[in-house]
């Protein structure tokens, strides 16, 4: 298929799709950038604690309000690791709920106390934890917690002009500059979401072309090669055979002879042929009585043979070491990826990543830590 | 790729990305700014404020050609112009501050930070980590240090603006993590294209060596062994016609090559839709064969809702194939037909009849038929045993 013009102007971006899902490997720097979030918003609001102590009202609140801070980010750390679904929307959910709660107590934890509403942490830790969501979380989505970060906001600045001393500031200043972080974080984060989308989408599409191109040049390359004419002694004796035969009009005794050992170096020939089994490559033993490795889905072997050079890869991991065992059973295909290490953490959080897009591309896969040997297992539904 | 993963291996996306993420921060700061200032006009009776929301406006432009230019060189400039900007706000600011009766505010004001914010954010886009952090520490030095300059000029009392200098030192730390990270990414990336490409490559090769292998099978092979069991003597004019087709097509390998609905898998011809894609990869895990056909781009231009409508109304049919045909393959056909799209699956299975009250005829009624009425659309089911099934459904385009 290729991708008309008219869809090359209006990239028209598929809806609910984040750009994790597109681009799952970009999750290496997403979650790098997410912890250092949290990190610095936790110091920041340890800090703008202590340095506006004398703004606190409630001990007990400011300390909840810290510590659901991190509990919070915790969560969404967490989500982000797991090797399943990663940072779905009910579990960010979860960690947006609890970071909005600490901002929320943060606010009370001053209430008639506060000076100034700038200082309170929870405002800008609520745009904060947008800012980390963009690559995991859609646009629209962005946009619905930022409209509740704003919400929330106005309601705090509202609340703290009623109740704190900051009368002699006109009240919708003071919720401006409540309003302003949360709805910067959050429309900043909407923008990065839905333009780094549109970016590896148009990505996506012009891999589609160039893969169609690829295509045709090996299909050439194919050609000029004259692979089909090495096959067997077909371009040295069979053809000329065939157009001596053709040219003469008649067959002879030794024609027929002639014939039938040439059909049978042919059929030889192309019994031989070979088939694709280039996994076995990237293994030290690889174990396939079934012969399913040239019968896979080639995107699942390519996820395999990605996970397996990313298994080499790894200073962790001996090639040596490392089996592929597929098996098939009456009912069931699998498969087991084996990789002794002195340092199977290490060597997992090495290849992680092409763990998540084995577990993106087979219906079922898990991975263990077994002593000192890691061990991948996937279900096989599909074959090519 | 075989696989349909889309990288940003050079940085590009992302930089765009955080440029539009830079230019609606800003955006917030700056326009919270101009309200607030706009705001005291009236309060403080100084027109002269105008003066300093024209300032804020150079800041805006400054810091958003900044954010989108490719040149490092051009990048300094804008920072240096909204910095400019920003002093001349802040003098203005500054300026009518110390007049205002009443205690007058350090230049920590949040006035003054909020603008301050938005300058900082020049460094975001830039496409290497020394560039980003050059850009960030010259819009630092450069813009909140003439604020205390514009302050001091004014009489105004100084104060170091912590939340400025906190907000500094995050971005580098910002900045520096999501490089490190995109580093580490693209790494990554690279590795699981070779993979991929090297998977291309060896599936493409080996389609056409079966096909090359299978029609040497079913024609030359054929001939010789029929050419050998002949009787000698004059050439029959079936054999005459074979090694005429042999010899043709011997000497144009490309017409053996050639072989119609079998351009690559059907993951691979639905890559650039991945509603679609999701659906056909769900079936194809079932153990189903599906053949993808006709306009399937079209789908990327229908609305939301109808995309998920038409996403669960498909995986119905296609449950229905896999669990009452009889089959194991089935075929999706995509017809861009304005003012609607049209989508069209079927097999060649036991078929059923549409009348009748049984588990896949209240099945498809239910679970296809209403959903797509929902969205304001339409299903025709053709169907009888033992002649396959039809399901035809037409969804309204995003337009309609």
């Amino acid at each position: 298929m290729r991708v008309g013009r008219r869809s090359r102007r209006h990239v028209r971006l598929p809806s609910g799709v984040t750009a994790l899902e597109l681009d799952p490997l970009a999750a290496i720097s997403a979650r790098g950038f997410l912890v250092v979030v949290a990190g610095v918003s936790i110091a920041c609001a340890i800090g703008l604690t202590i340095a506006t102590a004398s703004q606190v009202s409630s001990w007990p609140l400011a300390i909840a309000a810290l510590v659901s801070l991190a509990v919070g980010f915790g969560w969404f750390i967490r989500s982000a690791f797991r090797f399943d679904l990663g940072v779905t929307n009910d579990r960010f959910a979860i960690s947006f709920a609890v970071i909005a709660i600490a901002a929320v107590l943060n606010s009370l934890s001053c209430l008639g106390t506060n000076a100034f509403v700038r200082d309170d942490w929870g405002l800008i830790t609520l745009g904060l934890v947008l800012m980390a969501a963009a690559p995991f979380r859609t646009s629209a989505e962005l946009g619905t917690y930022t409209a509740v970060s704003t919400v929330l906001a106005t309601m705090l600045a509202l609340l703290h002009t009623f109740m704190s001393a900051t009368a002699d500031v006109p009240r919708l200043v003071v919720v401006l500059v409540a309003v302003a972080p949360p709805l910067a974080f959050g429309l900043g984060a909407m923008a990065y979401a839905r333009q780094l989308l549109r970016g590896i989408y148009s990505e996506r599409l012009r891999q589609a072309e160039e893969r169609e191109q690829q295509l045709d040049e090996l299909r050439r390359t194919f050609v000029d090669d004259d692979v089909v004419g090495e096959i067997g002694s077909l371009r040295a004796e069979i053809v000329p055979f065939l157009a001596r035969v053709r040219g003469q009009g008649v067959l002879t005794v030794d024609d027929r002879v002639r014939a039938g050992v040439l059909a049978q170096n042919l059929q030889t020939a192309i019994s031989e042929s070979r088939r694709l089994d280039s996994l076995g490559d990237h293994v030290g033993e690889l174990i396939d009585e079934s012969d399913l490795a040239p019968r896979l889905h080639e995107d699942d072997r390519a996820t395999l043979r990605a996970l397996l050079i990313a298994l080499n890869a790894s200073e962790h991991a001996r090639p040596d070491d490392i089996t592929l065992e597929l098996i098939e059973g009456e009912s069931s295909r699998f498969g087991v990826v084996r990789c002794a290490s002195a340092d199977v953490r290490a060597l997992r959080a090495d290849v992680l990543p092409f763990i998540r897009m084995t577990r993106l591309m087979f219906r079922r896969a898990e991975e263990q830590s077994a002593g000192t040997v890691l061990l991948v297992q996937f279900d096989i539904d599909r074959l090519g | 790729m075989t696989l349909q993963i889309a990288a940003d291996i050079d940085g590009l996306a992302t930089s765009r990305a955080l440029a539009k993420a830079g230019t609606w921060l800003a955006g917030v700061f700056l326009a919270a700014t101009v309200v607030i200032s706009g705001l005291f006009i009236p309060v403080t009776g100084h027109s002269e404020i105008v003066y300093g929301l024209a300032g804020l406006v150079i800041v805006g432009l400054g810091v958003v050609a900044a954010l989108h230019t490719a040149s490092f060189g051009r990048a300094l400039l804008y920072t240096l112009i909204a910095c400019a900007g920003l002093y001349g706000f802040a003098l203005v600011s500054a300026g009518v501050s110390v007049q205002v009766p009443g205690p007058t505010p350090a230049s920590d004001y949040v006035l003054l930070s909020m603008p301050e914010f938005a300058v900082l954010v020049v460094g975001i886009s830039a496409r290497s980590l020394g560039k980003s952090i050059a850009l960030g520490t010259l819009a630092f030095f450069a813009g909140p240090g003439l604020v205390q300059l514009a302050a001091w000029q004014q009489g105004m009392p100084l104060a170091v603006d912590v939340p400025v200098l906190c907000s500094y030192l995050a971005l580098v730390l910002f900045v520096t993590a999501l490089w490190f990270g995109r580093r580490d990414a693209a790494r990554g990336t690279a590795l699981m294209s070779g993979a991929a490409l090297a998977e291309e490559r060896d599936v493409a090769l080996e389609r056409f060596s079966t096909r090359a292998s299978s029609w040497l099978h079913d024609t030359v092979l054929h001939d010789l062994n029929a050419l050998a069991m002949a009787e000698p003597g004059p050439l029959t004019l079936a054999h005459t016609q074979a090694l005429d087709r042999d010899l043709a097509n011997l000497a144009d390998v490309r017409l053996i090559l050639d072989e119609p609905g079998r351009s690559g898998s059907a993951t691979r011809e639905l890559a650039t839709v991945p509603a679609l894609l999701a659906v056909v990869r769900a079936a194809e895990q079932s153990g189903l064969r599906i053949r993808v056909g006709g306009d399937v781009a079209a789908v990327n231009d229908l609305a939301p809702a109808v995309v998920t409508a038409l996403e669960r109304a498909l995986d119905e049919c296609l449950d229905n194939v896999l669990q009452h045909s009889g089959v194991r393959e089935a075929e999706i056909s995509v017809m861009s037909s304005p003012p609607g799209l049209s989508v069209m699956v079927s097999d060649s299975g036991s078929g059923f009849d549409v009348d009748a009250i049984t588990d896949q005829a209240v099945g498809l009624r239910v679970d296809v038929v209403d959903r797509i009425v929902e969205i304001g659309g339409s299903v025709q089911i053709w169907a009888r045993p033992g002649a396959g099934t039809a399901v035809f459904i037409t969804v309204p385009e995003a337009s309609s």
